[in-house]
């Protein structure tokens, strides 16, 4: 669904300036958390540096989007689908960094877990990172094409990213009670996992966010949500 | 009188009326119409308005703009073709943006990678590209840098790698109206590159191999040359092997470069197929006797005739025969056959020997690869056969096809057409 042309030009203008804003973070924070990843997954302290730097434009991009609403809700004070898109938007910013965030953690626990010889467990986080990565992309799909079905399907999923987190935690505990002596290992392994639980959460915001923007329903907090296909 | 005056009156009034109407309403009217046919962009059929004057002046300078306006629209069309044939023709993804940062004019190519319909061309880039670094790229060159380049993975799973180089478009005045910007997808080159360490790592490793040997031997000689006669004739009979070996390699490794280089022809004859292999059974006997195996023969003398390099097809066969008697046991049997199909002929070698197992047959005829690699030594080659046999039915227009199970035996096909299309 492509929403109509804006009569005022300027407003219209104003408004695809801050979608590019948050589409460039969005493209930001999924390089700065598939270089975190990689360099977990590659031992590359460089992709976790790389992955730790970057936070700092995700960050002034953060400021930017939300001088830029708060400009365009005085300027033109727009009302129904406007303000929704507007508001979405700098919401959708807000979890964005927040994932860049979650980017730089996994690239810290990365970078110390790269000190030490390779644990095997390290595969554990390889389901996680492909699933949250790919409730990433489909929030950010949903919220560009307004695509509410996609949106509402990010809940289900999250439940079993939610669980995919636990079964990884589950047998890392294990590890942990057969070979203590690799216990700081496990537990970075265990953040790692949980950043990437937190990586769903956000995308589960931005999904709620869109189908905000797009339908004006708060999918929020609700209990019955659809189960994943 | 008084008539007199009131007709001349109205005969002035008439004559007054008229000279209005032809000098002023009528040319007005006649060019609220032209401008209107102009809007449209119709071509009228006269420009002239009035004979003379004023208004048959603004009618010819309406004809010139008419016609400079006729000009400049086809000259835009021709080059609105021209920039869309030029994408078309890319193999590279080809996106134009305007200095707004949307999507101007996409190529399938570009569409394709991004997974978008052509009714999406007024987007916004990043809406499309969703990469931080190709738009910041993109920005840079919208602001007044040279070209710019980068690199991003596709969208929608894998690792499709594609370079991407950004170039402004600047009109006369070196104003910047937009840019280009270039996909090229590297998925390819990556192949090319990969493919050709692999070969030169391949080639090497099979070189170094033989002169090892070779250099260890000539140690031990040139240490201790007085060796007892038995123990020298069996170093140089292991040296002679590896000679020859290292000959077979460097023969068709050089074999298949020619093969594949852009100069590889054909020097085509007319051959018959069951005479053909008749002449190549009786050359084989010698190697079949060796290790006792029968070969038959199947190939029905009226099989069409065929036109194909023959030097070139005794090399398809060698490498054939050569393979099955090197992989049948002792006792084992080689059946060799032309048929007449659809495409053609269709040349086959069957042993009942060791086998290929099934993960492996569809890599058969890629260069180095083999099957067995623990038994590879002992049986000799070079592991570029049957990627040389592929070759040079591909140079004939056809195709080779290979059927094995592990323990029943290998057949490998060579499909020729009649004729080979020089």
């Amino acid at each position: 669904m492509i929403a109509p042309k804006h009569i005022l030009g300027t407003f219209d203008e104003a408004l695809g300036n801050l979608r590019n804003n948050v589409l460039m973070m969005a493209s930001l924070a999924s390089r700065s958390l598939e270089n975190a990843l990689n360099g977990l997954q590659q031992r590359d302290d460089d992709l976790c540096a790389t992955a730790i730097a970057d936070d700092e434009e995700v960050d002034q991009l953060e400021k930017q989007v939300d001088k830029e609403g708060i400009d365009l809700l005085l300027r033109f004070q727009p009302v129904a689908s406007d303000l929704r898109r507007v508001v979405a938007a700098m919401k959708l910013c807000s979890n964005l960094e927040r994932m860049a965030d979650q980017a730089v953690n996994i690239a810290r626990k990365a970078r110390k877990l790269n000190r030490h010889p390779v644990l095997p467990e390290t595969d554990l986080i390889d389901p996680l990172r492909e699933h949250a990565m790919a409730m990433f992309k489909d929030s950010i799909d949903a919220f560009v094409r307004e695509d509410i079905e996609l949106g509402r399907s990010l809940k289900a999923r999250d439940r079993l990213l939610d669980e995919l987190n636990r079964n990884a935690s589950r047998q890392l505990v294990e590890r942990m009670a057969q070979d203590p002596e690799q216990l700081r290992g496990y537990l970075n392994l265990m953040f790692i996992a949980r950043h990437l639980e937190r990586v769903g959460d956000h995308a589960t915001n931005i999904a709620e966010d869109a189908v905000y923007a797009a339908a004006a329903e708060d999918i929020r907090h609700q209990p019955n949500a659809p189960a994943a296909a | 009188m008084g008539w007199v005056a009131f007709a001349l009156a109205m005969a002035l009034l008439l004559y007054g009326s008229g000279r209005v109407w032809r000098e002023w309403i009528g040319p007005t009217r006649h060019l609220d119409r032209l401008v209107q046919a102009l809007e449209s962009e119709e071509t009228p059929a006269t420009f002239l308005i009035g004979e003379r004057g004023r208004m048959r002046r603004i009618g010819l300078a309406l004809e010139g703009l008419s016609l400079r306006q006729k000009t400049l629209r086809e000259q835009a069309q021709e080059r609105e073709l021209g920039i869309q044939a030029v994408a078309r023709a890319s193999a590279d993804g080809v996106a134009l943006v305007d200095h707004e940062r949307r999507l101007r004019l996409t190529n399938s190519v570009f569409r394709g990678m991004f997974g978008i319909t052509a009714e999406r061309d007024d987007e916004s880039f990043i809406e499309i590209v969703r990469d931080a670094v190709v738009e910041r790229s993109l920005g840079e060159v919208l602001s007044g840098s040279t070209t710019q380049r980068s690199a991003m993975t596709l969208p929608g799973g894998g690792d499709r790698q594609v370079e991407v180089v950004v170039e402004p478009i600047q009109d006369e005045a070196q104003n910047i109206q937009g840019a280009v910007a270039l996909f090229r997808d590297l998925s390819g080159v990556r192949q090319t590159e990969a493919l050709r360490r692999d070969f030169v790592a391949n080639v090497s490793h099979e070189l170094r191999t033989p002169l090892a040997i070779l250099r260890g031997y000539l140690e031990t000689l040139l240490e201790n040359p007085k060796q007892p006669p038995a123990e020298l004739l069996r170093i140089f009979e292991v040296m002679e092997r590896h000679s020859n070996r290292l000959t077979l390699l460097i023969d068709d490794v050089l074999s298949l470069a020619r093969l594949e280089g852009p100069g590889a022809t054909l020097d085509l004859t007319t051959i018959r197929p069951a005479a053909f292999l008749r002449g190549m059974m009786r050359d084989w006997e010698k190697q079949f006797a060796a290790k006792n195996l029968t070969a038959n023969l199947e190939a029905a003398d009226d099989l069409p005739a065929l036109q194909v390099d023959e030097a070139r097809l005794q090399e398809v066969i060698y490498n054939l025969l050569d393979n099955a008697v090197k992989y049948s046991d002792a006792g084992g049997r080689v059946e060799v056959r032309a048929t007449r199909e659809a495409e053609g002929i269709c040349f086959s070698v069957a042993d009942r020997g060791t086998g290929i197992p099934a993960r492996d047959l569809p890599r058969i005829f890629e260069r180095f690869f083999r099957a067995d690699k623990s038994r590879q030594r002992e049986r000799g080659g070079t592991g570029l056969g049957l990627s040389i046999v592929k070759h040079i039915a591909q140079l004939h227009g056809g195709h080779v096809a290979a059927e094995s199970a592990l323990g029943a035996g290998t057949t490998v096909r060579i499909y020729l057409p009649l004729v080979t299309k020089s």
